[in-house]
């Protein structure tokens, strides 16, 4: 088989493990989070806070994989990005192969980014508020009005997630897109069309 | 439709505890339309660039 049949490194092994381990660990949260409030009752406190924190674990590896392993600029925005826009009214626009990552993804990297990391702050606080094996329950952390903007906060940041993880799933699911999912599983790329996104 | 849920504390004061479930629907209905638009200008562009190629 030749090189460009197998396709280009595009994910590390790492990359690829944290991917799936904050995707399973996302879902178990929003599963335990929201299947109660519509009605589906069971005993969803632990089974949320255990997969939170895989998923604040899952973050400081992917954080020191950025600092240690990846390149940070492959995700700056930069005034290449922004051509990208032509895209919307331009049918013959072929977008700059020269980067990892196209506006969209970046866009919606940062965008997942500040949810994530809302959520994971706010969720921490959240988690003091209740008996673990590491630590006991200590409510007069905060003041109930202070308690009340924590609970908020974190709400809507759950809500943002559903936003997010659904337009995840549909750009992932785009034929167009088949290439960029699969290196999410096999780690080589090889685009067999390059056509609008 | 409530966009935050409160309850009154042991003193009679109004506390917030969090976003109302009644916005539940909102990110679905939201990525819908996100859906929506993107296939529309995507199935245009496809059909621009058919027209483009078959001018050419």
């Amino acid at each position: 088989m030749s090189a460009s049949e197998v396709g280009a490194p595009r994910h590390q092994t790492a990359e690829r493990l944290f991917h799936w381990v904050m995707s399973v660990a996302i879902l178990v949260c929003l599963f335990t989070a929201f299947l109660p409030i519509v009605g589906i009752e069971f005993e969803w406190v632990d089974i949320h806070w255990i997969a939170g924190f895989v998923l604040t674990a899952s973050i400081l590896f992917h954080l020191w994989r950025v600092f240690t392993a990846l390149r940070l600029s492959d995700m700056a925005l930069n005034r290449t990005d922004l051509s990208d826009l032509k895209a919307i009214s331009d049918p013959q626009f072929v977008a700059s192969n020269d980067r990892k990552y196209d506006l969209g993804q970046k866009l919606y990297h940062w965008g997942v980014a500040v949810v994530i990391i809302a959520l994971i702050a706010t969720g921490i606080l959240m988690t003091l508020k209740l008996d673990t094996p590491m630590w006991d329950r200590d409510p007069s952390l905060l003041s109930d009005q202070s308690w009340g903007l924590v609970y908020t906060g974190h709400g809507f940041g759950a809500l943002a997630l559903i936003f997010m993880f659904l337009l995840h799933l549909y750009f992932s699911l785009l034929p167009e897109h088949r290439d960029l999912l699969r290196s999410m599983i096999a780690g080589r790329y090889n685009p067999s069309t390059k056509e609008h996104s | 439709m409530d966009f935050l849920r409160y309850q009154k504390s042991v003193w009679g004061e109004k506390l917030l505890i969090g976003v109302s479930w009644d916005l539940l629907w909102i990110p679905f209905v939201a990525a819908a339309c996100v859906i929506v638009v993107h296939l529309i200008v995507r199935a245009r562009l496809r059909r621009a660039s058919t027209l483009i190629n078959s001018d050419q």
